[in-house]
């Protein structure tokens, strides 16, 4: 009886072995999950991208209402592929979309705006990209939900889907799943 | 720790003499990950964000700050995943001592296996030989 459970063991801990390897498949270790959630999003004041439209501030984000934060490019494919959920999104008065144009051409982001929609109530320009890095962004598009007190709720990176929007979005920008921020220093 | 302080990258006064500069910022960026192409150091990557972090270590680097900051700073904005080599705290705790767990484990085994099997081997009376295997034997020492 006792030789059997020496032989018992080996088996169990391969078992165990090959359930996390087998979970393993299905993570998606190239999504980072920003180390952002929970805190509190940095100080910043972008430009516009044209003189007709708003520019975005970190005081934008502190209103008292949660916001959806965009990280888009003109150059950037995928951006076009995400971007007639957002136009879906901004006729609803309720939802408030404001974006970073990502190290992109200003007149370049006219264009794009003017020829897909736009869908965004304030734009800041981060040419330089130094505000994205702040915001932990590698890649466009990436989009932030932040609640009303500056705080860093969810993020999404890639193309935005409507399940995704429904599932993680939604419920955040009506305040469930609240995250609570840690006092800054 | 998480203070967003508006650093100037391209910073001109040389607080520090270039050639520390250079040395403990390339031993930075081997520790960095490049998160565009995720299995590379910045120092190997020539993607655009990696090189923009590079600018900026670079940067912080001038401004005074010491190498732990400077990892601080990333960690702060991307993670622990920004670093090449997992920290030893908490949640990575698992991580870096289940190979020596196992290690430890294998040897205790193995000498608990070893001084069983001795002890068995000493412990057994030597039994005379059967009658066919006395026969067997003598045959052999006869070839000889």
């Amino acid at each position: 009886m006792k030789q059997n459970l020496i032989f018992i063991i080996p088996i169990i801990l391969f078992s165990l072995l090959s359930i996390f390897l087998g979970i393993g498949l299905f993570l998606k270790p190239k999504e980072i999950p920003s180390a952002l959630i929970g805190k509190t999003i940095p100080l910043f004041n972008l430009p516009p991208v044209s003189e007709k439209l708003n520019g975005l501030k970190d005081k934008d984000l502190r209103l008292g209402k949660p916001v959806l934060v965009n990280v888009f490019a003109s150059w950037c494919g995928p951006c076009r592929i995400e971007h007639p959920l957002f136009m879906e999104l901004s006729r609803n008065p309720e939802i408030i979309i404001y974006a970073i144009n990502h190290k992109d051409n200003p007149s370049n982001a006219i264009r794009w705006l003017d020829l897909y929609g736009n869908p965004y109530k304030k734009i800041g320009s981060d040419l330089d990209g130094r505000v994205s890095i702040d915001f932990g962004v590698y890649g466009v598009p990436e989009t932030f939900v932040i609640d009303g007190k500056g705080c860093v709720q969810y993020k999404h990176i890639s193309v935005l889907t409507k399940e995704i929007l429904d599932r993680e979005i939604v419920p955040r920008l009506k305040g469930k799943k609240h995250v609570k921020c840690k006092l800054k220093q | 720790m998480f203070n967003f302080i508006d650093i100037k990258v391209y910073s001109d006064d040389k607080l520090i003499d270039s050639e520390v500069l250079e040395e403990r910022s390339q031993k930075i960026f081997k520790e960095i990950r490049c998160l565009v192409c995720q299995n590379q150091s910045i120092e190997d990557s020539s993607a655009g964000l990696a090189k923009q972090i590079k600018s900026i270590v670079k940067g912080l680097i001038q401004e005074g700050y010491s190498d732990s900051d400077v990892r601080n700073y990333l960690v702060d904005r991307y993670g622990n995943w920004i670093l090449l080599k997992p920290p030893f705290n908490l949640s990575t705790a698992a991580l870096w001592l289940l190979p020596f767990t196992i290690l430890f484990l294998a040897i205790l085994t193995g000498l608990f296996y070893i001084l069983k099997k001795n002890k068995i081997q000493k412990n057994k009376p030597v039994l005379p030989l059967e009658q066919d295997e006395q026969q067997k034997l003598n045959k052999i020492l006869d070839d000889f």
